[in-house]
């Protein structure tokens, strides 16, 4: 499905170069999951924009589907951490929003968007304007905007970090329920150690910037029942805070 | 709180307002003794009485001159000022020129706009639409400049056109800032009108007041100011209500 070789990312601006992204290589196969985490700064929502064909690479080649990503393709979607959410829109002309710039009748929004926010617990506050929602609620509302586009690829810059623990934990739990039961393909780009274990059945660990690949992980149990209870989650886990450098 | 409560509570704040500056108002006059000031009822009498004759036809001049200005700058200044917030070539180019035109008081150009354009309604409107226009102009500019790069990149991957991103994105975000500006140039659109109805004309209020003031009818004049603040009173209460209508997201 993702198929990233030796990819650098510089940002020039008038005079200072800034590079962001150094040789990175992943590949991601169709209807699993990755997590990319790191540092902060080191380039990880610059990967994903690259995914999302926001943006191109200096060096090295980017292919999703055999094809260079286009911003416009209807088979990806993008959850962006604060800003996915239009504040003078309600939730279903937020939800909805996808399906009308893409030119489905009013008709086909309501019977598309509806039983999604059903779904998502939604359904009361169709009305609402996001401010009037709560952080866990807003985050599903993204979630169902990009849901009613179909796509088979999911692209997710830290969806969850501005949220408390609690909800946090729901929301990992409900992310991985839409994976599975949506066949989707997922990034998810994050600085939690144990939601990049919840959630990846690759972890992309990405050091200090220019990002460079540390270390990618398989995580063949994601998914399974009771994974975040058991003695290989907590193993992964370990070994994640090791290859970051956090101690102990 | 309901809308309508919303507008009760408006209303008694209002007429409290009223009442305390018609207070203010009886006492400077009784304090003054001059004829030059008269007393409230006086002048709200004196308004009411000429306003079928006379005060209703300068008012409506008035109203129409300063309606057309205030309409046609939004319409031009808006859309211009957001492409150029968002156009970084355009920004470029226009940008300079509008920092060196802005700070001049364009109201020092009244004689050649009356000496190009005749002395009808049309030199002052466009006089006003131009004072009005470059407020609006430079706060739809910069508001359009802060949307951020992350909404917009969210409405790109969600496949929108640049037409789609200004109509779902930089217009509701910019608007509020653009209808304050809006109600800032409120008071400058009036006083602009005032000054340009006080040459070669003998219709609007401004040129109204001005005349009861030479022919030394007070009271008249005093009807003549009532007349144009309840022209900008109107115009404040239409910037607020289309606020409460199209930024109701704002109000929660
Ligand atoms: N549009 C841009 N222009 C110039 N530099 C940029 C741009 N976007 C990001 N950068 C720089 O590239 C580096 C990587 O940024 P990026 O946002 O990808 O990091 P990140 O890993 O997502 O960080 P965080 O975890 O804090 O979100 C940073 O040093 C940042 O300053
Ligand atoms: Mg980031």
């Amino acid at each position: 499905m993702i198929l990233a070789e030796n990819l650098s990312l510089t940002y020039k601006q008038e005079n200072v170069h800034i590079k962001a992204l150094s040789d990175i290589s992943c590949h991601l196969e169709k209807g699993s999951s990755l997590a990319v985490i790191g540092p902060s700064g080191c380039g990880k929502s610059s990967l994903l924009f690259l995914m999302a064909g926001l943006n191109k690479p200096t060096i090295g080649k980017i292919m999703i589907n055999g094809k260079e990503p286009d911003a416009a393709n209807p088979d990806t979607a993008l959850i962006l951490q604060d800003y996915g959410l239009f504040p003078w829109k309600t939730v279903y002309e937020n939800a909805s929003l996808g399906l009308n710039i893409r030119g489905f009748n009013k008709k086909n929004q309501r019977e598309i968007v509806i039983p999604i926010l059903e779904k998502l617990g939604l359904a009361e506050f169709v009305n609402h304007f996001p401010t009037q929602l709560s952080g866990g609620q807003r985050q599903r509302v993204a979630i169902a905007r990009s849901l009613a586009l179909k796509p088979k690829l999911l692209l997710m810059d830290e969806p969850l970090s501005s949220l408390d623990a609690l909800t946090r934990e729901n929301l990992q739990k409900f992310i991985l329920d839409v994976w599975v039961n949506n066949n989707l393909t997922l990034v998810l780009v994050t600085h939690s150690i144990e939601e990049a274990v919840f959630l990846g059945s690759k972890i992309l660990v990405m050091s200090d910037r220019p990002g460079r690949v540390i270390d990618i992980i398989e995580n063949p149990l994601v998914g399974s029942e009771g994974y975040r209870q058991s003695p290989e989650f907590h193993q992964i886990c370990s070994k994640l805070r090791r290859l970051l450098g956090v101690i102990n | 709180m309901t809308y309508g409560s919303r507008i009760i509570k408006k209303s008694v704040e209002m007429t409290i307002a009223m009442l305390i500056i018609i207070g203010l108002w009886y006492a400077l006059a009784i304090f003054i003794k001059n004829q030059m000031l008269p007393t409230p009822w006086e002048a709200v009498t004196e308004f009411f009485r000429i306003f079928r004759s006379t005060i209703w036809v300068h008012f409506y001049v008035s109203a129409y001159r300063v309606v057309v200005s205030l309409l046609v700058s939004f319409a031009a200044a808006v859309p211009l000022g957001l492409l150029i917030g968002r156009e970084e070539v355009i920004d470029r180019f226009i940008s300079p020129v509008i920092y060196l035109i802005y700070p001049l008081p364009k109201i020092v150009f009244l004689p050649l706009v009356f000496l190009f354009f005749g002395l009808g309604d049309f030199p002052k409107i466009f006089m006003i639409s131009m004072i009005v226009a470059f407020q609006i102009l430079v706060t739809a500019r910069d508001a359009a400049k802060g949307v951020p790069q992350q909404s917009i990149y969210s409405m790109t991957s969600l496949g929108a056109s640049k037409w789609q991103i200004f109509y779902h994105v930089i217009w509701p975000s910019c608007l509020p800032k653009v209808l304050t500006s809006l109600r800032i140039s409120l008071g400058t659109a009036i006083a602009v009108l005032f000054f340009v109805e006080t040459f070669a004309t003998t219709e609007g209020l401004g040129y109204f007041i001005m005349d009861s003031w030479s022919r030394s009818e007070y009271s008249e004049m005093f009807a003549g100011i009532i007349g144009m603040s309840i022209l900008g009173l109107i115009l404040y209460i239409i910037v607020d209500i289309i606020d409460a209508r199209w930024c109701k997201w704002q109000k929660l």
